[in-house]
């Protein structure tokens, strides 16, 4: 995985928006996963198709943070997503 | 609605196949097993009952072991198999107690051991009625939710019947695995038999707080109380999982949620009624 994969949602994953924050649930296991701030801005960006280094350019647009930290951020929050069945590639 | 009967006592034998789910006291002891069998569900309870309940919820029959009285099996299937199975008719219950406040009436979710009932006992015997002491069924109506009421009666603990004087409620026959008191609504407790507008929820959080405090719970917090605290009979039943998943997210979309943390001190049930009272007075 790098900054130009684009990720997909799996068809067993579900979100939902309330408020300003998600939800996602996954139908395979039963986990339920809460996402915030950052976490529901890159869920976003990957649900509209947009590789990781276009997420990673809206947290630098969003947020005070530089363009490589945000990547690696990024990298990693969709890393833990992945491993836990809540992205696939 | 349930179509419901008690076969005549049996063995509890043993299950061929592994339950697919076990709710589990904290000291690791089962209190309910749940296996599928060929057209359903088979619930154990352990040296109490079994319980078939047909796939779609709406037959549910008793087996009780030898030994285990009327009132006990009355109560494993009004407290724990009606919500069940309802659930699997597509209607889930939540974890709450509800009480009626300010033209409206408000739920305290928690799991047991919260302060469900003691807070709704204290509510009840004050003034206000309550609906149900932990099995909150709602329904939609006009982009409003209803609190339905559920069985006339609430459970408690010796000491929050002493701490509350309800020496005037009647008693329901004891049952056989708990010490709580189950009782039954009348002249000091009183209940609500009509569905009621839903004006908030509470989730009761035991952080042994200094003051009352009353805060709103963040987006997806508020969408986890509810799931969390839902009955759901087969939580391997992808359908039914995602439908739930909109059901508790429409919830929590229309009904205000909120934390809420108070000290665990009968002296001080008058003052947290008095918080919610006022704070459930602005949501109107």
């Amino acid at each position: 995985m790098n900054l130009d994969t684009k990720l997909n949602i799996p068809p067993q994953v579900m979100s939902r928006l309330v408020g300003d924050e998600t939800v996602l649930l996954d139908l395979a296991s039963g986990i339920y996963f809460g996402l915030d701030g950052v976490g529901m801005k890159i869920w976003e960006s990957v649900a509209e198709g947009q590789t990781l280094a276009q997420a990673a350019a809206v947290i630098v647009d969003e947020y005070d943070v530089e363009e490589a930290q945000a990547q690696a951020d990024v990298l990693e929050f969709a890393g833990n997503l992945v491993e836990r069945g809540l992205l696939s590639r | 609605m349930i179509r419901y009967s008690v076969a005549p006592a049996r063995v509890q034998l043993q299950v061929d196949s592994e339950p697919f789910h076990r709710f589990e006291f904290d000291d690791g002891t089962v209190w309910t097993e749940f296996y599928r069998t060929g057209d359903g569900y088979l619930l154990r309870f352990p040296e109490l009952a079994d319980f078939d309940v047909s796939a779609d919820g709406t037959e549910v029959v008793a087996h009780p072991v030898e030994g285990t009285d009327e009132a006990t099996i009355e109560h494993l299937y009004i407290n724990q198999m009606v919500p069940l199975a309802l659930s699997r008719q597509g209607k889930p219950s939540f974890h709450a107690s509800v009480v009626t406040v300010a033209d409206g009436s408000v739920a305290f979710l928690g799991k047991t051991g919260m302060g469900k009932s003691t807070l709704a006992a204290s509510f009840a015997l004050n003034e206000a009625a309550f609906l149900t002491d932990d099995s909150l069924l709602i329904e939609e109506q006009d982009h409003q939710c209803l609190a339905m009421p559920s069985h006339a009666s609430l459970r408690l603990w010796e000491d929050s019947v002493d701490a509350l004087v309800c020496d005037d409620a009647a008693k329901s026959a004891a049952i056989s695995y708990s010490n709580k008191a189950r009782l039954l609504a009348g002249n000091a407790l009183t209940f609500n038999e009509a569905p009621v507008r839903l004006l908030a929820a509470y989730e009761l959080i035991d952080n042994d707080p200094s003051e009352i405090s009353i805060t709103p719970l963040s987006g997806s917090a508020r969408h986890m109380a509810w799931i969390e605290n839902s009955f759901l009979l087969d939580i391997e039943d992808r359908d039914l999982l995602a439908r739930h998943f909109d059901w508790t997210h429409r919830i929590a979309s229309l009904v205000p949620t909120f934390a809420l943390e108070y000290v665990r001190d009968y002296g001080m049930l008058a003052d947290v009624r008095q918080a919610i009272t006022t704070h459930a007075s602005t949501l109107i």
